[in-house]
């Protein structure tokens, strides 16, 4: 439970900072141009981001002080808290349009720290296009909250299904140091692109060469590397992807 | 209609033009217009072998976690400071966003210890030397700097064709107050084509809506994804444009690749075609269509357009020419 009373307090007025209103709503005097208004409704956000670690229920805080203890959400987690529930997130989004999926009530869930979005299949149907970060008022990210709960669903193994297709992406990329779409992607998808596609794809090489660029891949040195930040960082242990030899 | 991008300073001190997977493997082209581009614009690049892939397209499919993506940025960025060219300049828009976010999330001491631990194993470290010296470009910023010497460069005047924007989101959303110019009415593709004489569009309704490609949403959700990329064809085409210019990669798959299949299934009309900014400001410079330009890696057919504005002979006025007189 969020402590309301702390809410409650901070919106209080404050004596030493309210401007004396007369009967009529208009400044009977005239305003202390001293007074700084934008510190107390930045000590007020403050408070109810402390009051957020208030939940001694356990779950529900849990889920949200991960996603506020991401590095990712450096610059968006006090949007997260003070969230307004305006939805100008949802009103830009493509997935809102032409799917069934709300930023705004991800954002509210996630407020609310429900534990639910673990085990949530609309988190998948984002389009990472951010739309809903460059244009909330509090600076929250939506797109962002999405790609940390779907990583905990991957990690959980429930996502596992949801990634399952594009494993194919993580091979190409542990084999060859670079990603671009794999064939298996494109196998089903490519009949909508046309003659022209599959000539490129049998030209590439020639193509290539012919506009003067060097090889695909990186340097052998590179993937060596990469190999071992791989190695390091568990890339196939968390794809639940074969052990190679 | 007057170019409303902020002047900027050449972006000068060694470019490592950033390889993108996308553009190697879809529109090699791009990456041969850009660089015919900077050499004609004087500016000092490589292309570094041991730079790898940004893994955005790993990480925004969700099968890269977040601490793999920041090692490899790290890394990346490593490489450039080594190899004294530490201003990396991207072909795609992703590229550019996922190497900030990394760029922010070192700034975060733990992060910053953990991926060095990581690092340490390949003998590299992230620092404030590192740090200091890395600087993140889309190419357009670059192009964009040394704007001066463009006009005098213009071989194919561009009159009569007229230009709009495909914002790219991953340039324009992720860090919106780091654009060149307004994110949500972004100038700087039809800016960088004023000395062409293109006549620009500016905003139009749903500029700033995305491509519908959406990473996984195209293979996952193709109704949903396609249903965004039919919009904002629909969008453009009520402007009247010839060419809509793209700045990256993955956008512009979405709509070269669909945009005749969409037309064709839906039995509407979308009368103009896809480029990258590179590619068309390269044409106007007098580039080879096929040579610097690539051009026969696009799904549709650019061969009239090309025509129109000199980069082809006319193959059907020639094909007349010996007609009899009527």
């Amino acid at each position: 439970m969020i402590r309301l009373e702390t809410i409650a307090d901070s919106a209080r007025p404050d004596p030493s900072t309210t401007i004396a209103t007369g009967a009529n709503g208009h400044g009977a005097h005239a305003p202390d141009e001293s007074v700084d208004l934008g510190a107390t409704v930045r000590g007020r956000y403050a408070r109810i981001a402390e009051s957020a670690f208030d939940d001694e229920s356990g779950a529900g805080a849990d889920l949200l002080r991960r996603i506020l203890e991401d590095p990712r959400m450096r610059d968006h987690a006090a949007g997260l808290l003070s969230c307004m529930q305006c939805g100008i997130c949802t009103s830009g989004c493509p997935a809102a349009r032409f799917g069934d999926y709300s930023p705004r009530e991800i954002s509210r869930r996630a407020r609310e720290g429900d534990a639910s979005l673990l085990e949530d299949d609309s988190v998948w149907l984002c389009f990472y296009c951010y739309t809903c970060q460059s244009r909330c008022p509090r600076g929250n990210s939506v797109a962002v909250i999405n790609q940390i709960i779907r990583g905990l669903q991957v990690e959980s193994g429930y996502g596992r299904p949801h990634v399952a297709l594009f494993t194919a992406w993580a091979e190409q990329f542990f084999q060859t140091g670079i990603g671009g779409w794999p064939r298996e992607l494109l196998d089903d998808i490519s009949d909508a692109w046309g003659e022209r596609w599959w000539s490129l794809v049998e030209r590439l090489d020639d193509l290539r060469e012919e506009l003067g660029l060097g090889s695909l891949y990186p340097s052998g040195a590179a993937l060596g590397e990469l190999r071992e930040l791989m190695d390091e960082l568990s890339f196939r242990a968390r794809l639940r992807l074969p052990e190679l030899a | 209609m007057p170019a409303t991008t902020p002047e900027i300073p050449p972006i000068t001190g060694g470019v490592a033009l950033f390889r993108s997977c996308l553009v190697s493997t879809q529109y090699p082209g791009v990456e041969a217009a850009t660089k015919w581009l900077f050499e004609q614009l004087g500016v000092e690049y490589v292309v570094d072998p041991d730079q790898t892939c940004c893994t955005g397209l790993g990480y925004y499919t969700d099968v890269v976690s977040f601490p793999m993506t920041v090692a490899v940025a790290a890394r990346n960025a490593c490489v450039a400071a080594d190899a004294g060219h530490p201003i990396q300049a991207y072909l795609c828009s992703t590229c550019y966003a996922i190497n900030k976010k990394a760029r922010d999330a070192l700034e975060v001491p733990a992060q910053r210890e953990a991926t060095n631990r990581a690092l340490r194993r390949i003998g590299r470290t992230y620092d404030d030397r590192v740090a200091g010296q890395v600087q993140h470009r889309h190419v357009l910023e670059i192009l964009w700097s040394r704007r001066p010497s463009l006009g005098g460069l213009v071989r194919r005047r561009l009159a009569g064709v007229k230009v709009a924007t495909h914002p790219a989101c991953h340039y324009c959303k992720v860090f919106p107050n780091e654009v060149l110019g307004d994110s949500e009415n972004l100038m700087l593709p039809e800016d960088l084509l004023e000395p062409t004489g293109a006549e620009k569009t500016g905003w139009y309704p749903e500029k700033a809506t995305h491509c519908g490609a959406g990473f996984r949403q195209r293979f996952v959700n193709p109704s949903m994804s396609l249903a965004v990329t039919r919009e904002k064809l629909r969008r453009l085409a009520e402007q009247g444009i010839d060419v809509c210019v793209h700045m990256c990669p993955n956008c512009h798959i979405q709509f070269d690749r669909f945009h005749d299949s969409i037309a064709e299934a839906t039995g509407e009309r979308y009368p103009f075609v896809h480029l990258h900014l590179q590619q068309l400001l390269a044409l106007a410079l007098g580039a080879d269509p096929d040579r610097v330009c690539g051009v026969e890696a696009h799904s549709q057919d650019l061969e009239p357009l090309l025509e129109r504005i000199g980069a082809r002979p006319r193959a059907s006025l020639a094909g007349r020419a010996g007609d009899p007189p009527a």
